[in-house]
């Protein structure tokens, strides 16, 4: 599904944060990409949404070599990115009449799309997230967890097959957190999205990835990679399994430099 | 702001007007009472000069508007533009834009033009630098995740910068409606025969009748408040989520 080929990346005047980087993850993955700040992680989820240009090599996802946003990518952010002056109920339509506006070009909007009715759409992403209580509410009356459920629903009605999160659950408190991951892993598997998470959160991480990334030391040249089937198992929280994958996650973050 | 609170501040405004004018008592300081039979005595001529005013300052806002909207969200998506016209902007700004009026006067006479030109110069800076500046500190997070949703530089546009700059517009208009105003007074005083300006001036100096003088000016006032309200009505249309609690 998303394939790394020799990815560089730096900023100007300043070392490679990726340098001659491959990784790939297959079709249905649940993936958690995991680093300290300022290590590459955003990075990477920005240039793989097509919102930041490599300085060489490629990123393809399902076939598409990506230079620009492509269609079927769902992108949520921390800051949830929802219109201020817009409600809920608009701001979850906001990618539909992106669509519209643009018609089924191809690159704003995949070539299948028909124009149709919003509303019922809406509606059924509204009552899966359980917000459409609050659809005339705007952002800033409303709490984290459900402006993020609200990012969530925006992003789902558009159909999307890759699922992209930055640090989708730092701003929010312990009981909504657990709560938005378990609803994360239920849609994951629901939609049968291909999902990757980037977060500094080892528990976070270790409870939505069934492979973890790791970005410990920049330039990255090869994927450090950790395993981890039993994530978003219920109960997975408080197993003995998980306090373990958490230690060596850490160890794996804590590692010396290789030389 | 209550209403309640509105009527009881413009009352006690005039009993203190009242007062002072009768401890007073000249001619150059008529009581309100007075003034208000004058503005009775000469409603009809008094509302001719309310409406082209009105017509002047409403028409130089839509125009100021619809010239810096454009221009400030175009300098704040296209950094190149910016970097062309930033310093143009930087250096005239500050410059007192009224003080071009009797050059303006020169090229173009005592026209309509002239005094609609005055003002939409003023008024122009006064929107285009708020606006731009809102559309360059717009939240990286938002712009990604409305680009990410598939918006390119149209859909931004018609999704995101004009919407933004609705509440940016509203208030830079909001805080130049008493300087249109008075630069209207200032346009009317010295070219015309109709508008409030005109009216008063030829009252006081002309005519010396004093209570008629204060009407023009309370018609002036009026018509500066009946801009602002317009404004607040208009903001709550246009901008409901700012009202939301």
């Amino acid at each position: 599904m998303i394939n790394f080929h020799d990815v560089t990346f730096a900023y100007p005047h300043a070392r490679p944060v990726f340098d001659r980087f491959n990784w790939s993850v297959e079709r249905g993955a649940a993936w958690a990409v995991i680093g300290g700040s300022g290590n590459g992680k955003t990075t990477l989820l920005m240039m793989l949404a097509g919102l930041r240009l490599l300085t060489s090599g490629q990123i393809v996802v399902d076939d598409q070599v990506i230079d620009r946003p492509r269609p079927r990518t769902g992108l949520v952010l921390q800051e949830y990115g929802l219109l201020p002056w817009a409600t809920i109920q608009q701001n979850v339509a906001l990618g539909l009449r992106v669509r519209d506006f643009y018609g089924p070009d191809g690159r704003h909007a995949p070539i299948e799309h028909v124009a149709g009715p919003i509303d019922p759409q809406v509606e059924k992403w509204l009552k899966r997230l359980g917000i459409d209580a609050i659809r005339v509410r705007y952002p800033s009356q409303i709490s984290g967890g459900q402006r993020q459920r609200a990012a969530i629903a925006r992003t789902l009605v558009l159909d999307p097959d890759l699922l992209l999160m930055d640090e989708p659950f730092a701003a929010l408190d312990a009981a909504t957190r657990e709560d938005l991951q378990n609803l994360t892993i239920e849609l994951q598997r629901e939609q049968n999205l291909t999902l990757v998470v980037v977060t500094h959160n080892i528990e976070d991480a270790v409870f939505l990835g069934q492979k973890i990334l790791v970005l410990a030391h920049p330039p990255h040249t090869s994927p450090v990679i950790i395993d981890n089937p039993a994530a978003g198992e219920p109960g997975y929280r408080s197993q003995a399994a998980f306090f373990e994958k958490c230690a060596q996650l850490r160890a794996a973050l804590e590692a010396p430099v290789h030389a | 702001m209550r209403k309640r609170d509105l009527i009881s501040t413009t009352l006690a405004v005039l009993l203190i007007w009242q007062l002072i004018a009768m401890l007073v008592n000249r001619d150059i300081l008529p009581t309100p009472v007075a003034v208000a039979q004058a503005f009775v005595e000469n409603f009809a001529e008094i509302a001719k000069h309310f409406i082209a005013s009105g017509l002047r300052v409403i028409v130089s806002i839509i125009i100021a508007v619809a010239l810096a909207v454009p221009a400030g969200l175009g300098m704040g998506q296209i950094p190149r533009l910016n970097r062309i016209f930033s310093p143009l902007v930087y250096l005239a700004y500050p410059i007192p834009k009224i003080v071009f009026f009797p050059i303006i006067l020169l090229f173009f006479g005592a026209t309509e033009f002239s005094k609609i030109l005055i003002i939409v110069l003023i008024l122009f800076f006064q929107i285009l630098v708020p606006v731009r500046d809102d559309s360059l500190n717009l939240r990286p997070e938002l712009l990604n995740s409305v680009k990410s949703l598939g918006a390119g530089r149209r859909a931004l546009f018609r999704f995101v910068y004009l919407p933004s700059a609705f509440p940016i517009v509203l208030t830079a208009v909001r805080l130049s409606v008493g300087t249109a105003v008075a630069v209207l007074y200032f346009a009317e005083v010295t070219a015309t025969y109709l508008g409030l300006g005109y009216y008063i001036f030829l009252m006081s100096s002309t005519l010396f009748d004093y209570a008629a003088t204060y009407a023009g000016a309370i018609a002036m006032g009026l018509l500066g408040l009946c801009l602002y309200f317009f404004i607040d009505w208009l903001e709550k249309r246009l901008c409901p989520w700012k009202f939301a609690t």
